[in-house]
């Protein structure tokens, strides 16, 4: 992984932008932060999408509006990480031809990679208040489920255009060939 | 990637996530009703139901059935709860005057009795309404009836 320093300057200006939004007032459990962890995979690779969650939520962890992160943030890290990894193993594999079959990839991605954050999450509060992780799974599915519906429709709908902005700027020429 | 190849992952990470999520959904929802089951069966041990009728004498009759009460609740508890009861205090003992608007006359007023599971019959009170502590499974009733009447509601 080597960095061209508009490259670097691109992958801060996209940390900051998520970090901001992460940090800023919203609901729970709904967030732009796994897609942008993901799309930050898509342009820079697997390793850099890794760090990019790394760096978010480590940051996100000490700012959050719903307080220290504590415990679980090693938890989010890993989480959000995998999500990042994803990103680089999905450039790799190319986007659909379709539009709508892109958007629907996307979606199933979207939902996938929140139930495994969630999973990551959900175990680590287990963990820390030495509950059965079942049981931990089971009293988080309602927050799960925003989530998971929130990504899904996020993912779905809003990455065709991060692509298309990107692509635009320059800094998006292919992905897995297309 | 083949595109049935490709077709097929994305199924199977759709499903993986449904059945999931829908295990620990239906999960959830046993839990919540297994927490429910647990306080309606601790709060079975603190209520008690009976019922009440009221009669207006006229031919009218209200009864209301499996009334819920808190254990320790009176006749006059329990009226109050079904019914607009306006009343008097004497003393420590309650005087009732009208329910749902039917006002005692000083010729005919509110009696109330109660139904005597041993006997099967009607047993006319000895007490005032607020002193006569229910048990679960009673039956209460009100009588718009001549003061100086014996006949049990019907």
């Amino acid at each position: 992984m080597r960095f061209q320093t508009r490259q670097l300057a691109l992958f801060c200006a996209l940390a900051a932008a998520t970090v901001g939004i992460q940090i800023a007032p919203r609901p729970p459990n709904i967030e732009a932060t796994s897609l942008t962890t993901f799309f930050a995979g898509v342009l820079f690779g697997g390793v850099a999408g890794g760090l990019f969650g790394t760096l978010v939520m480590f940051v996100n962890g000490f700012l959050s509006p719903w307080g220290f992160a504590g415990l679980i943030l090693p938890f989010q890290i890993v989480g959000m990480s995998i999500i990042g990894v994803a990103g680089g193993i999905f450039r790799r594999y190319g986007v659909a031809d379709s539009a709508t079959r892109t958007a629907l990839e996307l979606a199933v991605l979207g939902s996938f990679l929140t139930l495994i954050y969630d999973i990551i999450t959900n175990t680590g509060v287990a963990l820390i208040s030495n509950v059965p992780i079942v049981l931990a799974l089971i009293y988080g599915v309602v927050f799960s489920l925003v989530h998971i519906v929130s990504n899904t429709l996020l993912f779905g709908f809003a990455f065709a255009p991060l692509m298309k902005a990107f692509k635009a700027l320059g800094e998006l020429k292919t992905i897995g060939g297309k | 990637m083949v595109a049935s190849k490709r077709t097929l992952v994305f199924a199977i990470l759709a499903l993986i996530v449904w059945s999931v999520t829908a295990t620990a959904y239906a999960g959830y929802y046993h839990m919540q009703y297994r927490q429910l089951e647990d306080t309606l069966r601790a709060m079975q041990s603190l209520i008690l139901r009976v019922n009440i009728l009221i009669n207006y004498g006229n031919g009218t009759k209200e009864w209301h059935n499996a009334t819920l009460l808190p254990i320790g609740a009176t006749v006059f508890n329990a009226t109050s709860a079904v019914a607009e009861v306006d009343y008097t205090m004497w003393g420590e003992y309650v005087l009732v005057n009208s329910i749902n608007g039917v006002q005692g006359t000083p010729d005919i007023g509110w009696i109330w009795w109660i139904w005597d599971h041993s006997s099967s019959q009607w047993k006319s009170a000895l007490e005032a309404s607020n002193k006569h502590v229910l048990v679960d499974g009673d039956i209460i009733g009100w009588n718009y009836q001549n003061w100086a009447s014996t006949s049990p509601p019907s």
